[in-house]
């Protein structure tokens, strides 16, 4: 196996009392395109300031392209492409001033690329940073994060407070660094069809701590939708290993499930039961399913 | 009323720390005023705490203002969020203004005749009026939507100097200071007016956008491309730092250099002689313009005295209000932090580089003006009908020229050195520590001139003597340079300096160290046994002052701490 782009051991951070991030371990291997999803404040951008070495691991190691990323951040930096939500861009620069000055910091920055994609973008290069909307300021930020064809690519909410239009071109420049050969991708994001439409691995984190970090397709079919039929009305719902939540009442329980379909088959049976319908699940209810339950 | 009260506690609620801070300081100064007691036995203390006074009218004039908004605005600088509320746009814009009026014209009146029962010379009116028609005016011009971009710091440039202008120059002229009062008066409520049009536009969107620059297509960028690349990233964090900082210092000398100009220009008549410099090879004293013999000199002084404000913090930055780290987009540069702080250093040469060459552009304007010459033997004008270049001409030997020369060189370190004062205050993200290391020096130096000039009830100095000064400075020196290998040492360990840098940093700080030991020993040559005989010490005591406060005011262990505060900020590494 190739090295990873990232891996991170046991990273612990912590904002005076409020512990972000909890003891994450997670491996990104090249060619990856990793979805990061959670609710608000669950640590998904400390992560990626960890990443980009814009906060230093209190306990725990952060290794990026097999560097520490605070201690060379010219070695990491010049291979990451970066956009956040937040944009953060000084907005006194036009866009033409913006690429040239980015394009100073990146050996591989392709002239032609960045044109096609200034095209492509309809941004018009005189214009002021801070005269754009938050959607053009947005793929003046993803221009520039792409035009040197960076080697991972670290999407921060990129798609934030969109419109479609600004959506679709930040989901088609993921599909386009995927293309590239060797490629990875960390995106986080709250809308979870685009990270479903895209991503091959997940991470879910709540609360500082890393849910489930898995491939996409393994997630989905470890996860399904089951109405159990029991002999006698039950006045609230059984235990059952792997069971995220729970509706109904009397005899028929629907539940979201954790696990295989065969081991669900098993532990109703020993409950008196049996599954009279299953159905997989989207990642959006997985999501909802395994951050209810947590 | 309840817009007002409204209004008036949102601004309270917004800017309550600063507003008790200011107060408190307000009670400060008439206790000192109360304690000077009408006498000029502190003239410092007096001169530092009408500064800080000055510091705190500033202040509330942003408060009035709700100056957020960068000063190169193209539309109003009122805030949008505020044209929601369910508020008349008289009320939007009187509410604010009068506030600020009555707080003006009662906490200076307060003041001035607090200061008048002390000093009976002192104005009581005029003054107060005259900050709170400077207050009106920046309301009124920061929040009219003009569509220039910085139409609203040329105006304010402008608008200023002519306000105090035609203050100033009736009160010469023995106008009474009531007649001035209500023309100031009618200032104001012209500003009222201008800024209510102003407010009820922007409320309605209106703003008139001029654009006097070519369209840039993407073709003309592609053609550009080649030749306008940067040469390497450090070339482009040049380019970046001198925008974002690098302007201010050059814009201000500039606009101080054109007041100068036109005032330079108005006068007639000589002054002199000039002395300064002594006698030309004949014999002879210059004698120039008054204009010029009051403000080449100011000018001179002036640019470092901008730098040093302008490197405490008067800044564009890299820091979030919010949270005080950086800009993700300055953090996540692909450099070093040594390689970051290189760049901003570099920046603040250039800077100074720049603004020494508007001073020397309006020299050279000087060169052709009349001057005269005065023979200090007959004591009479010989010579009316020269020129200061001539005048200068006969002045030229090599030592003049290596004295000139050395005055150069030390006053562009100067304000290279003030520029860069503040860069680790600054990148260190800490409020507290930006606002209070300007405040905390100002205190320091009064602290050490209390202590120096110590005297005993009988009126004997007991404070250090001269050789025991020579040594406090020389230890000082020594914990400076304790700290600075310290400070070399972890950042080495840590990686943030590698031993290249170091090296070359070594190299070059040197370099600039010993020529400007060199600069210095020469340009202090006839003074240093002055100031041997003045405190009846030995001239090596003197070489030894000399040397030592050159390298007390060399700026390592702050470069030093730039780096250091850099490193901490860009990775929250606590």
């Amino acid at each position: 196996m190739n090295e990873p782009i990232i891996e991170i051991k046991n990273l612990v951070r912590e904002f005076g009392n409020k512990r972000a991030l909890d003891n994450v371990s997670m491996t990104i291997q090249p060619g990856t395109v990793m979805g990061l999803v959670g609710e608000n404040g669950a640590g998904k951008t400390t992560l990626i300031k960890h990443v980009l070495g814009l906060l230093k691991a209190q306990q725990g190691t952060v290794k990026v392209f097999g560097m520490d990323p605070v201690s060379n951040p010219e070695g990491v930096l010049s291979k990451i492409g970066y956009l956040s939500e937040e944009g953060d861009m000084p907005t006194w620069m036009k866009v033409h001033e913006l690429m040239r000055y980015s394009a100073a910091f990146y050996p591989t920055w392709d002239d032609q690329y960045a044109m096609k994609l200034l095209e492509e973008f309809k941004l018009d290069p005189g214009a002021k940073l801070s005269k754009m909307s938050k959607g053009q300021r947005s793929r003046a930020g993803l221009l520039v994060a792409m035009a040197y064809r960076p080697e991972l690519l670290v999407l921060d909410e990129p798609s934030s407070g969109l419109d479609p239009i600004v959506r679709k071109d930040i989901l088609g420049a993921i599909i386009r660094t995927i293309a590239d050969d060797g490629r990875t991708v960390l995106f986080s994001s709250h809308l979870l069809s685009e990270v479903e439409r895209v991503a091959d691995q997940i991470s879910i984190v709540r609360n500082g701590k890393i849910l489930i970090s898995d491939n996409l397709d393994t997630v989905k079919e470890s996860h399904l939708r089951a109405t159990l039929l029991f002999e006698e009305p039950l006045s609230r719902h059984p235990d059952l290993a792997g069971s995220l939540t729970w509706s109904g009442s009397g005899k028929e329980w629907q539940l979201t499930y954790c696990g295989d379909g065969k081991s669900l088959d098993a532990a109703a049976k020993l409950l008196g039961a049996k599954v009279i319908e299953r159905a997989g699940l989207s990642l959006e209810e997985i999501f909802v399913a395994q951050v209810g339950a947590a | 009323m309840i817009a007002a009260r409204t209004l008036a506690w949102s601004i309270w609620q917004r800017n309550s720390r600063w507003l008790i801070l200011i107060a408190g300081y307000f009670v400060f100064y008439g206790l000192v005023i109360v304690r000077l007691n009408g006498t000029d036995n502190h003239p410092t203390l007096f001169a530092v705490a009408s500064v800080f006074l000055i510091f705190c009218y500033l202040a509330l004039t942003g408060i009035f203002m709700y100056q957020d908004t960068d000063v190169g605005v193209r539309g109003s600088a009122y805030p949008t969020h505020m044209f929601t509320l369910p508020l008349r746009t008289y009320q939007l814009v009187f509410v604010p203004m009068l506030t600020g009026t009555v707080v003006f014209l009662s906490s200076g009146l307060a003041i001035t005749k607090l200061i008048h029962g002390y000093y009976p010379d002192f104005p009581v009116f005029w003054p107060v009026m005259l900050v709170t028609a400077t207050l009106a005016m920046l309301q009124a011009l920061f929040w009219y939507p003009l569509g220039v971009p910085y139409s609203k710091l040329v105006l304010t440039l402008i608008g200023l100097p002519t306000l105090v202008y035609y203050v100033c120059m009736p009160l010469a002229d023995k106008v009474s200071e009531l007649i001035v009062c209500e023309y100031l008066g009618l200032v104001i409520l012209s500003c009222y007016a201008i800024a209510y049009h102003g407010v009820a536009m922007a409320r309605q969107g209106k703003i008139q956008l001029f654009s006097l620059k070519p369209k840039i297509t993407p073709a003309r960028i592609h053609k550009q491309s080649k030749w306008l690349k940067f040469s390497s990233p450090a070339a482009a964090q040049r380019w970046y730092e001198w925008r974002q900082q690098g302007l201010i210092l050059p814009c201000l000398v500039l606009f101080c250099c054109s007041i100068f100009s036109v005032e330079m220009f108005r006068e007639r008549g000589y002054v002199g002689p000039v002395t300064a410099q002594g006698p030309n090879k004949d014999g002879l004293y210059p004698m120039v313009w008054p204009m010029i013999s009051a403000y080449a000199p100011l000018l001179v002084f002036l640019v470092p005295v901008i730098a040093l404000i302008v490197g405490c913090g008067a800044r564009r930055t890299d820091i979030k209000h919010s949270d005080r780290t950086f800009l993700l987009f300055f953090g996540a540069r692909p450099m070093s932090d040594g390689g970051l702080v290189a760049q901003k250093l570099w920046m603040a040469l250039k800077s100074s580089l720049v603004a020494w060459g508007i001073i020397l552009v309006q020299f050279m304007a000087m060169l052709p003006i009349r001057a005269a010459v005065w023979d200090a033997k007959t004591q009479v004008i010989v010579d009316q009908d020269t020129t200061i270049f001539r005048m200068l001409v006969s002045y030229l030997n090599p030592q003049f020229i290596a004295l000139t020369l050395s005055f150069i060189f030390v006053v562009i370190l100067l304000t290279w050195r003030n520029f860069i004062i503040g860069f680790w205050t600054e990148l260190s993200g800490k409020t507290w520590l930006r606002y209070g290391y300007p405040i905390g020096s100002i205190a320091l130096y009064i602290g050490v001139d209390v202590f120096l000039t110590r005297r005993s009830p009988g009126g004997q100095p007991i404070g250090p003597n001269f050789e025991q000064t020579v040594m406090i400075i020389w230890a000082i020196n020594v914990l400076r340079a304790i700290l600075a290998t310290t400070l070399i040492w972890r950042q080495l360990r840590s990686g943030v300096l590698t031993p290249r840098t170091l090296l070359r940093g070594a190299i070059l700080g040197s370099l600039l160290l010993a020529s400007l030991m060199v600069a210095v020993w020469f340009y202090t040559g006839s003074n240093r046994p002055e100031i041997a005989t003045i405190y009846h010490s030995s001239p090596n005591f003197a070489g030894s002052l000399v040397i030592g406060l050159t390298v007390l005011w060399t700026p390592i262990v702050r470069i030093l701490m730039a780096t250091e505060m850099l490193h901490q900020n860009r990775h929250r590494a606590t």
